[in-house]
């Protein structure tokens, strides 16, 4: 069954492009600062609430199902089993494979159905129908020394937390070491200062960056790409890399712990490695699954839904999603790093040193706005690098990418 | 009887006249039908032509805005994309459906060995579900290794490197169309064939006693006869091609790069995936000028076919 998270993290990969196409993408989104990023300062501890009654209480959830790491599913089930019978609250589960915008919509615009929803869409353009979940937000930050600048980037609209970051997903090069070492061949560049907007909102992406990062992507397609990389979704992807059609790719795990299982030679043969330093320095990028409360939620059911939330994300109960995940999925909080959460294979001990460096798309803003969301969710830079190999022609690329932000900006 | 039935005042009386009178069991019998139409329909469709002209946002309240979404939507590059797109499918997938089913239809009206067979394989595009024939139309146009570039590539040595057919524009929107075609194709011919079944052969024997050659005689005697038919499949696959939904969204998710994206798709993804539902209604809105010209000239057509 496939779901929304890994629609999006397709969407992502196949926008981002795999190989040089992820590597041109996500240097653009995802420039940053050479130096990694640092975890915001941890609020003050929030006054102890009171006492609510969560018993008869009812939680709906909606959302997709882990398909590239079906592991995932039973920790949140697990978990949520027991919260629900220890506070008498009842909690369903919805996972939707295809159609969950559709369903969240009609759950929003009905008022009925899900209470929280989990999402990898950016929440900038679900803003409007999200609770506030602040004092939740505030308090796992707390606990975890301060969410990284992505969580509040992407789940805060500037004035309070509209959704809470369940993780984030970052992009490893995985590569073949064993070919590597044979052809000597050099890794791709990344970062070459380009972004999409300026820290005002302006949009930032016409420059001479952007052609830079364009031009070389059209070179490092002609010379080292596969000629079908551009049209790559995760599947290609990872089944092209298994079957030793490609040798360097951006991914997840979800190459490596299948060929373990099913293609050993190629597990045996291949590593995973940060993102390479451009010009602008080393930058990582990442996409962030997060769960909201939808706003029609009230009384009895948004303190159930706010509480179970805070429970399973509470640092002890998360950090064994993290732990099934071997890397899949990492997390935000810098007190992680000294927690029992890492994948134990030391071809993934990579997921250690990346989960701080990541930044998400349309970094620059202070908070993701409704054109920063859209952007994303309409692939506009990954568009353009694949505009870029089709056309020959880094201008004609960007200035198409332009014209789409245009009507983005038209529109919304 | 009937005098005495009137005359009762009973409410078993009162439905049965109403049963009784053609006035009265005329409008019965079309209100189960009305009324549905009306519930699942109609209040759909006025509410999306009043979103159309709102503001209305995902989780926000609608606000008249008059022709805004309207004026908004026609400068984007993105409608003006739909438009040309939503045209040239419609019209290449119907010419070509239209030749192509009278075509067979012609050949399935001759008789000849396995024509039962013949026409029950000819149905199995028609009758498979849209969403498994488009996988199997994914596989064999997949990038990278595919049944169609083994083929076209290794086997008969067609082309040199593998064809991009679902990444380069123009071959994407030649592979959708040409599935559509794949896909309808045995509506028109089955419909077609009855049609001509059902012409006189007296009257074809006349014409060939007058000296009409077969080819003559199909256009001149034979096409004129099954023309009612001829439109209104057209019209029913105009309808269904213009707004076809299922299709782009399987196979191109309207890509690359808007390339195939058409009314019904791009009315989804503003709505759903951007959460901009009176843009995305006022895209819908946009379709029905051009279906109503079709409709009504359709009819027309018939009509005056029928009254001379």
């Amino acid at each position: 069954m496939k779901e929304k998270n890994s629609v999006s993290r397709r969407k992502f990969l196949k926008g981002a492009g795999v190989v040089a196409v992820g590597a041109g993408a996500t240097a653009l989104a995802a420039c940053a600062p050479a130096a990694a990023p640092a975890p915001t300062a941890a609020p003050a501890k929030p006054a102890a609430p009171a006492p609510v009654v969560l018993k008869g209480a009812t939680i709906n959830w909606l959302g997709g199902s882990w398909s590239f790491l079906p592991e995932l599913d039973p920790v949140i089930s697990d978990f949520a089993k027991d919260w629900a019978t220890q506070n008498g609250v009842t909690i369903n589960f919805e996972r939707e494979s295809t159609n969950l915008a559709a369903k969240i919509q009609t759950a929003i615009e009905t008022g009925k159905g899900a209470n929280i929803i989990q999402l990898a869409d950016a929440p900038a353009g679900w803003a409007k129908s999200l609770a506030d979940v602040s004092t939740v937000a505030e308090k796992l930050s707390a606990e975890g020394g301060g969410y990284l600048p992505a969580a509040p980037f992407q789940c805060n609209d500037g004035s309070k937390w509209i959704a809470l970051p369940l993780g984030q997903h970052n992009w490893f090069m995985n590569y073949r070491a064993d070919w590597f070492k044979e052809a000597g061949y050099d890794i791709i560049l990344w970062g070459f200062g380009g972004k999409e907007f300026n820290p005002d909102g302006s949009i930032a992406l016409d420059s001479k960056e952007t052609l830079a990062a364009l031009d070389y992507f059209i070179k490092f397609h002609k010379q080292a790409g596969d000629p079908e990389e551009i049209a790559y979704d995760d599947g290609a992807n990872n089944t092209n890399f298994n079957q030793g059609k490609i040798s360097l790719t951006a991914n997840v795990n979800t190459i490596y712990l299948p060929a373990k299982k099913n293609f050993p030679a190629v597990a045996e043969g291949m590593n995973h490695a940060i993102p390479p330093k451009g010009p602008a320095g080393r930058f990582g990028a990442c996409t962030l699954p997060w769960w909201g409360i939808l706003n029609h939620t009230k009384g009895a059911d948004l303190d159930a839904a706010k509480a179970y939330i805070g429970d399973f994300m509470a640092m002890k109960n998360l950090g064994k999603f993290y732990k099934a995940g071997q890397g899949y999925i990492l997390p935000l909080l810098p007190k992680y790093d000294s927690e029992d959460i890492w994948p134990s294979d030391p071809k993934l001990a990579i997921a250690k040193e990346m989960f701080k460096l990541a930044l998400p798309a349309g970094y620059a803003l202070k908070n993701q706005n409704k054109l920063a969301s859209l952007m994303q969710s309409k692939l506009i830079v990954g568009k353009m690098f694949a505009q870029a190999a089709i056309l020959n022609d880094s201008r004609k690329a960007l200035d198409g990418a332009l014209k789409d932000i245009a009507d983005l900006k038209l529109l919304a | 009887m009937a005098s005495a039935r009137s005359q009762d005042s009973t409410p078993g009386a009162f439905i049965s006249r109403l049963f009784y009178r053609e006035s009265t069991l005329g409008p019965i019998l079309l209100s189960p039908g009305f009324i549905f139409l009306a519930v699942m329909m109609a209040y759909p469709f006025i509410y999306a032509v009043f979103l159309s002209f709102t503001d209305k946002v995902t989780g926000g309240a609608p606000t008249f805005n008059g022709l805004e979404n309207y004026q908004k939507l026609f400068s984007t590059d993105l409608f003006r994309k739909t438009v040309v797109n939503s045209v040239v499918y419609t019209v290449f997938a119907l010419v070509l459906k239209f030749l192509g089913g009278l075509g067979l239809a012609s050949v399935l009206n001759r008789p000849f060995v396995g024509i039962r067979y013949a026409k029950a394989l000819m149905l199995l595009p028609w009758i498979m579900p849209t969403v498994f024939s488009t996988m199997i139309w994914q596989w064999i146009l997949a990038p990278g290794f595919s049944v169609a570039n083994v083929v076209l590539v290794d086997k008969l040595h067609l082309f040199a490197e593998p064809l991009p057919f679902l990444r380069d524009e123009t071959l994407s929107m030649a592979s959708l169309i040409g599935i559509n075609i794949w896909r309808g194709l045995p509506f028109f011919a089955i419909t077609f064939l009855a049609a001509i079944q059902g012409v006189s052969t007296e009257i074809l024997e006349a014409a060939k006693i007058d000296g009409a050659t077969p080819w003559g005689a199909f256009w001149r005697v034979t096409f004129p006869i099954i023309l009612p038919v001829v439109i209104v499949v057209i019209l029913i696959s105009t309808i269904g091609t213009l707004g076809d939904f299922d299709l782009p969204y399987l196979l191109t998710r309207g890509g690359p790069n808007n390339s195939t994206t058409l009314f019904s798709l791009t009315a989804f993804t503003l709505t759903f995936n951007s959460g901009l539902i009176g843009i995305g209604a006022a895209v819908t809105m946009t379709m029905f000028p051009l279906l109503i010209v079709l409709i009504v000239s359709s009819l027309i057509m018939v009509r005056r076919r029928q009254q001379g």
